[in-house]
């Protein structure tokens, strides 16, 4: 199961890279003739209400999501891992300090703060602008989850036996930290990334659907799921389906590439 | 068990004032705070621009805001708001019963489903790759999405919900009851003779109580997340939509109002079902 979502991912890579050649539509690019036309011919999944082809929309969209979720996956695990191995390192004050800010995060609900901090900040902004703001909120607020596990996971590592051991045998801290500590923390990282990449791709589409996400022109997963609200009057459900079936398909693409749950977590 | 409770209570105290905190900072360091719009009406007369820039000076300075905001909240005052011209707590207290119906029918379904699920699984491994797939599914599909569907099929909310908060309690209900039913004297007493029904309730559902008491909690907490998204794309009145309105129109009393309401109810949520889940351990164990 892990190899075919590991597949499925890198065919949508590749169609990604490939896009502009396998549509040579643009996405902002409008058909004025052939405004909601059904699939077929020069338009594989038809067109939108203002004429701009939708399969062109669909694979910028997902441009967009897949290339800057895990951009801000990765600046949400370098905050957790500088706060969470800061604290498991140091302890004392640092670690009350970071841990009080973990609960602050986790206690309310995540969306609240999100759509707060994203209101505050200029709404009426140029598309590029809207999409660096969201990826660059999510992930300055969504590291708090992965702080935790990765404070954990170094303090149990701090008091076994081979840090011990390297300890008494008169390694200096840089040392424990560089070659031991840090190698075996590498696999807590690897997953708390893979973790956080689904989970952004659905905060923006949910942030896109309250209209706070990524701006028009530029489309994004999350806001082609908008249109899904035409499919009761629409002929075109492949068209209006498709951004979410592909939405489902990648999120779960992710899900299957973490390890088994054991247990409680 | 007073020593554990009395730290619970002052922590809790401690997040909610810093959550309030940071809402009312984050809103005025926002560009475009102490500009309205109807200052760069040329009918407004200067006076008038006095009166009104008078009026929200007392918001300038975070901290002396926020003091004067917190000694209001003690009184049940939660000041103003802005867009609406109203007391912050009528509008809460208008909206809290549709947020508060909408979240109890959500979780509700959402427990039952996720906890008659897990069990099914415990009692037939064979329905494991089906529910993983199923979970998967559900997992993939943003709640918001979710809400858009019920909109369409004109469904119930709390249906929406329920569905949206399943997955995540289904895949922790379901880790512990296998734990648990995996356990060396779970097994030893199933291989007794012990009866099916007894087993599961006694040796997988039993032990878990207290870790779910504590995921119960942390559920709260997600469903007003998902009732925010809910409430505002199904056109429901409650508190998650009025949240929405208070952060686009930069409303600071209502929405800092609002942090520190949906706050102190999440947060007392969470150390209830803490102090539940502590209480159960210790007096399972006698002490």
């Amino acid at each position: 199961m892990k190899r075919l979502a590991a597949g499925l991912l890198i065919a949508l890579a590749l169609a990604m890279v490939a896009g502009q050649f396998l549509v040579p539509a643009r996405y902002d690019q409008q058909f004025r003739e052939s405004t909601d036309a059904l699939p077929g011919g020069d338009h594989p999944l038809g067109t939108d209400e203002l004429g701009r082809d939708r399969a062109a929309r669909l694979l910028a969209g997902a441009r967009v999501s897949l290339l800057l979720a895990p951009a801000a996956s990765v600046l949400a695990i370098a905050l957790a891992a500088m706060l969470g191995l800061s604290a498991g390192w140091f302890g004392g004050w640092w670690d009350r300090v970071v841990t009080t800010l973990i609960d602050l995060m986790i206690s309310v609900p995540i969306f609240l703060v999100l759509i707060t901090a994203r209101a505050v900040l200029p709404l009426n902004v140029s598309p590029i602008s809207s999409v660096m703001i969201t990826f660059l909120l999510l992930g300055l607020l969504g590291w708090a989850g992965s702080a935790r596990v990765i404070r954990g996971a170094c303090q149990t590592h701090l008091n076994s036996d081979y840090i011990l051991r390297a300890l008494a045998s008169g390694s200096s801290r840089t040392r424990i930290l560089l070659v031991h500590l840090l190698p075996n923390l590498w696999p807590v990282l690897r997953t708390q990334f893979i973790l956080a990449v689904p989970g952004f791709i659905l905060d923006e589409a949910n942030l896109s659907l309250l209209g706070l996400g990524v701006a028009e022109p530029l489309p994004s997963l999350g806001s082609l799921l908008k249109e899904l609200t035409h499919l009761p009057s629409s002929a075109n459900w492949v068209g209006l389906a498709a951004p979410a079936l592909l939405l489902a398909i990648t999120v779960g693409a992710f899900e299957f590439l973490l390890p088994p749950k054991e247990g409680a977590s | 068990m007073r020593n554990a409770l009395f730290r619970r209570i002052l922590s809790s105290l401690a997040t909610l004032a810093l959550t309030g905190l940071a809402a009312a900072t984050l809103l005025r360091v926002a560009p475009g705070f102490d500009v309205e719009a109807s200052e760069l009406d040329g009918r407004t007369s200067a006076e008038t621009l006095r009166q009104m820039r008078a009026a929200r000076a007392g918001e300038q300075d975070i901290l002396s805001f926020y003091g004067r905001y917190l000694q209001g909240a003690l009184r049940g005052d939660l000041g103003k708001s802005r867009s609406y011209e109203v007391p912050v707590m009528g509008l809460i207290r208008e909206r809290l019963p549709v947020t508060l119906r909408l979240i109890a029918l959500g979780l509700a379904g959402a427990w039952t489903l996720a906890l008659l699920f897990a069990l099914a699984n415990v009692a037939w491994p064979g329905l494991n790759t089906g529910l993983n797939l199923l979970t998967a599914g559900m997992l993939s599909v943003p709640a918001g999405l979710v809400a858009l569907l019920i909109l369409i099929g004109q469904g119930p909310v709390a249906l929406g919900l329920a569905i949206a908060l399943f997955p995540k309690l289904f895949s922790y209900s379901r880790g512990l009851f296998q734990q648990n039913a995996g356990a060396g004297y779970a097994l030893a007493a199933r291989a007794r003779g012990l009866s099916a029904g007894r087993y599961l309730g006694r040796y997988v559902v039993w032990p878990a109580g207290p870790a779910l008491l504590a995921i119960l909690g942390l559920s709260v907490n997600a469903a007003f997340g998902g009732a925010i998204l809910l409430e505002t794309i199904c056109d429901l009145p409650g508190v998650g939509q009025l949240a929405l309105q208070a952060a686009l129109a930069r409303d600071l009393p209502l929405l800092v109002g609002m942090t520190l309401f949906v706050g102190a109810l999440t947060v007392s949520a969470n150390a209830v079902t803490d102090l539940a889940s502590l209480y159960l351990v210790r007096s399972r164990s006698g002490q």
